[in-house]
């Protein structure tokens, strides 16, 4: 994510449209990645991503330069995409329970047939907190003290969510091996 | 430190590069020394951390922007109020952050059990034990019954101006 001046943010805070788009210019790559990866769909990143900049927007003003643009950034996209996969997770579940079995099972293998993305498949394997810790570390490159700060966790949570997730991956992957063999 | 251990630390401090050189230097000697624990090492390595640490980055759609501009710009139009005192609407929503319906039914049930206990606690109060009450009472029945039989006052206080009064009394 591109650094940003002093300048620019309190321009945005007192409505300045130009100034809020510099500030999209440094920021959509990082937001639209990681809504990507941890909502596992691009329609759905779309409406993270959209969320995320409106929730900057409205909160600008309140923003106290006490802590860095960066982390409060952070905090603000992983929040809403880890609600919204959430969300999202929950309206499966219901579905499914209304689906017939097999119906479901068709929709599964269909998914992936059509999922080429490696990432995509293994990420699915996921939950959203997971997912959120592994996307940050593995694919933005974020320390885990970062992480901690901006998931409002523990620096011990963040390693633990790390662990499991890397160790369900590799669970993973050994059955599909196995399955392939 | 055992094999379990070791492949804890390898899956996350190790593989992510957040250890000190100390610890470092021990999970290699150990990997040296442990074939199942190299073994673990490489798969974890190639099957789980390069997939990520290599994916490439998703660069969102050229629409994206219009799009929330547009969302700024109609939401700003909605509301109609003008920015300065859109600020002051949240400052004064930030003094009471606590304000939200799950406060509101223990709240109503404080309220009920207040005005209850003082109820009671007022009612059962004797009256002796308020001179300033007994007090003002009996003042007030000393100067009814002077009114009383004073029939000037009487007559003045009990005069209501109307034609029926005027011929009862």
């Amino acid at each position: 994510m591109q650094s940003l001046t002093e300048n620019i943010l309190r321009q945005a805070a007192e409505g300045d449209i130009a100034a809020f788009e510099a500030i999209y210019r440094a920021c959509s790559g990082f937001v639209f990645n990681v809504a990507c990866r941890v909502v596992n769909s691009r329609d759905d990143a779309d409406e993270v991503t959209q969320e995320v900049f409106l929730t900057m927007h409205r909160q600008l003003k309140n923003f106290r330069f006490q802590s860095a643009f960066k982390t409060w950034t952070y905090r603000i996209t992983i929040n809403t995409a880890i609600n919204y996969a959430k969300k999202k997770s929950k309206e499966q579940n219901r579905t499914v329970e209304y689906m017939d079995n097999n119906e479901y099972q068709n929709t599964i293998q269909e998914n992936d047939a059509s999922d080429k993305d490696v990432v995509t498949t293994l990420l699915a394997m996921l939950t959203p907190d997971q997912r959120a810790c592994l996307v940050l570390r593995s694919i933005e490159g974020l320390s885990y003290q970062e992480i901690a700060e901006a998931l409002d966790i523990n620096i011990n949570t963040v390693r633990s969510r790390i662990k499991r997730a890397r160790e369900a991956l590799m669970v993973y992957r050994k059955k599909v091996v196995a399955h392939e063999l | 430190m055992n094999c379990k251990d070791m492949q804890n630390m390898i899956l996350t401090d190790y593989l992510d590069g957040e250890m000190d050189d100390k610890c470092h230097k021990q999970v290699e000697d150990h990997l040296l020394r442990c074939a199942h624990c190299r073994e673990f090492e490489k798969t974890a390595r190639q099957d789980v951390f390069n997939p990520l640490v290599q994916s490439e980055k998703i660069r969102p759609p050229e629409y994206m922007w219009t799009r929330i501009k547009e969302s700024i710009e109609e939401k700003e139009n909605k509301s109609g109020i003008p920015s300065f005192l859109e600020g002051f609407k949240e400052n004064v929503r930030s003094l009471f952050p606590k304000l939200t319906p799950a406060y509101a039914f223990p709240a109503f049930m404080i309220a009920i059990f207040i005005m209850v206990v003082g109820n009671i606690f007022f009612m059962n109060q004797p009256l002796s034990k308020n001179p300033s009450l007994v007090d003002y009472a009996s003042n007030g029945q000393v100067e009814y019954w002077i009114d009383f039989n004073n029939d000037e006052v009487m007559e003045y206080s009990a005069d209501f101006g109307t034609k029926i009064e005027q011929y009862f009394l």
